[in-house]
């Protein structure tokens, strides 16, 4: 049985008004023990809510959540608060003390679990070291960066050694770079405590560089989950495609719209997996059906470090030679999107 | 020169420092007991709150509904009003004894109510971040809520001392006792008006240090 498993989650807000809205409309998922699960969807999906059910923060209506075989839905508030322990928590704003500095910040849950001075010392030290924060120790949240505010997060949600943490939007304050440090962070302590990690986001870019496993969230549904890299290369859904399509720098959509289609040729988008990430596969094609294909556009991009390509290509020629290519493409598994509008 | 413009200051002189002497006698003790319930009223209204930890529909209602009524009442108003209250309890309605008890309850309200704006500036996340880390709601309150929010406690600390003095005058001039029924007594009704006026700087210059020194304090603690 997986580590974390979570059955047919349901849940409703009830609104100042009195109606209800349903905000988690049966989630099912299950995380094995050392994946960096991401769940990935659009604002106001129900991300956060879904998050908070894990460690009782909400409090799920309906359905079952079991973490390492007990099920946490079932638990009282004393229950919950030593469940807590286990599954640490990181936040969009961070959520420090601002009246305390960063060693005590760190040493809060320490304190509140009554360890020993020097306990809460030596291990304070330890986190500190583990963040890369030890020269800061002494400075308040306000004198920190966002990064550094983040780091000091981790390790006070560290500090009683979960074995789970949750991250709520962790980089989405941050800008690129400090988003990559951050989450290089968290695969080195995903790799190094065995930690499962599960995070939630609205960025692909954060899915893209840590997540083995995701699950895409749309309107209170898990619309599909698995390896990152299989639902991202093989995805049929619009939405999982979208986010895919979101890593790729290119030309936006409103400029493809306004491309002259038939003067130019067909307009395509091709998103090549693995191994076919290359273009000698176009020239080959375009030679056999005596096409002209005309690359606008191309990128290439890692996710679970195997390669996804993009393409923008025209292509012209004989309208049934086109037709041909295309298809000769599909079988080829590329796929193909038509940012022109024309679907046939 | 002080002879000739502040003759009245210099005859009366150890009459005035007394009467400021219970002054700062009746602000420090209403101060005290106000300041103290006044913080428990607005802790208890924070997280009775709809998104409290300990939420309480009923008791939030109850509290507000109380602090409302007695912060419309005109302060001069509730000191009548309190005569018989305030004999009861003190043994007497005049003098420092008498002025307390009004004055606590004149000032309760709204120390309730700063304070309570004081403690919901605190960061909601901050507490769910303590929540997600399995501490205990009684440890968040008074380990969390209540040291997170000092810079903004200690400022209306500090502008409900200064309206204490300002209900000090006005106990004062019902009950007796005090620089406000001192100016009263002398500047207004014997004409005075050298008392009047040395008594006026003498509040500002006092409602200044408050103010500076709490200002101080409360940035000292702001990180
Ligand atoms: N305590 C609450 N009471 C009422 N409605 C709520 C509450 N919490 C969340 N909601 C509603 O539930 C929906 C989902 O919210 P949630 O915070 O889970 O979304 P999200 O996916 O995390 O979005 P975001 O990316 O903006 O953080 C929203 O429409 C929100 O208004
Ligand atoms: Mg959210």
């Amino acid at each position: 049985m997986s580590y974390i498993r979570i059955k047919d989650v349901k849940k409703s807000f009830k609104n100042k008004k009195g109606s209800t809205t349903e905000v988690l409309k049966g989630i099912d998922l299950e995380i094995e023990q050392g994946d960096i699960y991401g769940i990935i969807g659009y604002s106001g999906a129900g991300k956060s809510t879904l998050i908070r059910c894990i460690n009782g923060l909400e409090k799920a209506d309906s359905g079952s959540i079991t973490i390492e075989e007990s099920d946490i839905t079932t638990l009282n508030e004393k229950q919950l608060m030593s469940l807590r322990l286990k599954i640490g928590m990181i936040f969009q704003h961070f959520n420090l003390l601002r009246s305390k500095n960063v060693y005590d910040n760190i040493a809060l849950p320490l304190k509140y679990q009554k360890y020993s001075a020097d306990r809460i010392d030596k291990r304070v030290n330890e986190l500190l070291e583990t963040v890369g924060l030890t020269d800061k120790k002494r400075s308040y949240p306000s004198q920190l960066s966002g990064g550094q505010k983040q780091r000091v997060a981790i390790a006070r949600a560290l500090a009683v050694k979960p074995s789970i943490l949750l991250c709520d939007e962790a980089t989405s304050a941050l800008d690129p770079q400090t988003t990559e440090s951050i989450l290089d962070l968290l695969s080195k302590l995903n790799k190094e405590l065995n930690l499962t990690i599960i995070l939630i986001t609205h960025q692909m870019n954060v899915i893209q560089r840590i997540c083995n496993k995701v699950a895409v969230i749309d309107d209170g549904r898990i619309v599909e989950q698995g390896n990152t890299f299989d639902i991202f290369s093989k995805s049929e859904k619009e939405i999982t495609r979208a986010f895919l399509n979101s890593i790729f720098k290119g030309p936006s959509r409103d400029d493809l719209k306004n491309y002259p289609d038939h003067e130019n040729g067909r307009l395509l988008h091709l998103i090549f997996t693995g191994e076919k990430a290359n273009d000698s596969l176009i020239t080959s094609i375009a030679k056999s059906f005596d096409t002209d294909i005309n690359i606008l556009f191309g990128s290439i991009e890692y996710v679970e470090n195997k390669p996804i390509g993009s393409l923008y290509v025209t292509i012209k020629g004989d309208p049934k030679a086109v037709e041909e290519s295309i298809k000769k493409l599909k079988e080829q598994s590329v796929r193909i999107e038509y940012p022109g509008g024309d679907t046939n | 020169m002080i002879e000739r413009f502040f003759p009245n200051v210099l005859e009366y002189g150890n009459d005035m420092i007394i009467a400021f002497k219970e002054t700062v006698i009746m602000v420090l003790i209403a101060g005290a007991i106000g300041l103290f319930t006044g913080l428990i009223l607005a802790v208890i209204l924070v997280i009775t709150r709809d998104d409290g930890l300990y939420h309480n529909n009923a008791l939030h209602r109850i509290l507000e509904t109380i602090i409302n009524i007695f912060r419309s009442i005109p302060f001069v108003i509730l000191v009548a009003l309190l005569v018989s209250f305030t004999r009861f309890l003190m043994g007497t309605s005049i003098g420092i004894r008498g002025a307390i008890v009004p004055m606590v309850i004149g000032i309760v309200p709204f120390i309730s109510r700063l304070a309570e704006q004081a403690l919901l500036e605190v960061d909601s996340g901050v507490i769910e971040a303590a929540r997600a880390m399995g501490i205990s709601k009684r440890y968040i309150v008074f380990h969390i809520l209540i040291p997170e929010a000092r810079p903004g406690l200690i400022r209306s600390f500090i502008t409900s001392t200064i309206s204490l003095i300002g209900l000090s005058t006005m106990a004062g001039t019902v009950g007796g006792g005090g620089i406000g029924s001192f100016a009263v007594r002398y500047g207004y009704s014997r004409y005075m008006n050298d008392i009047t006026l040395v008594t006026v700087v003498i509040l500002v210059l006092s409602v200044n240090i408050i103010q500076s020194l709490g200002n101080r304090a409360a940035n000292k603690i702001t990180h």
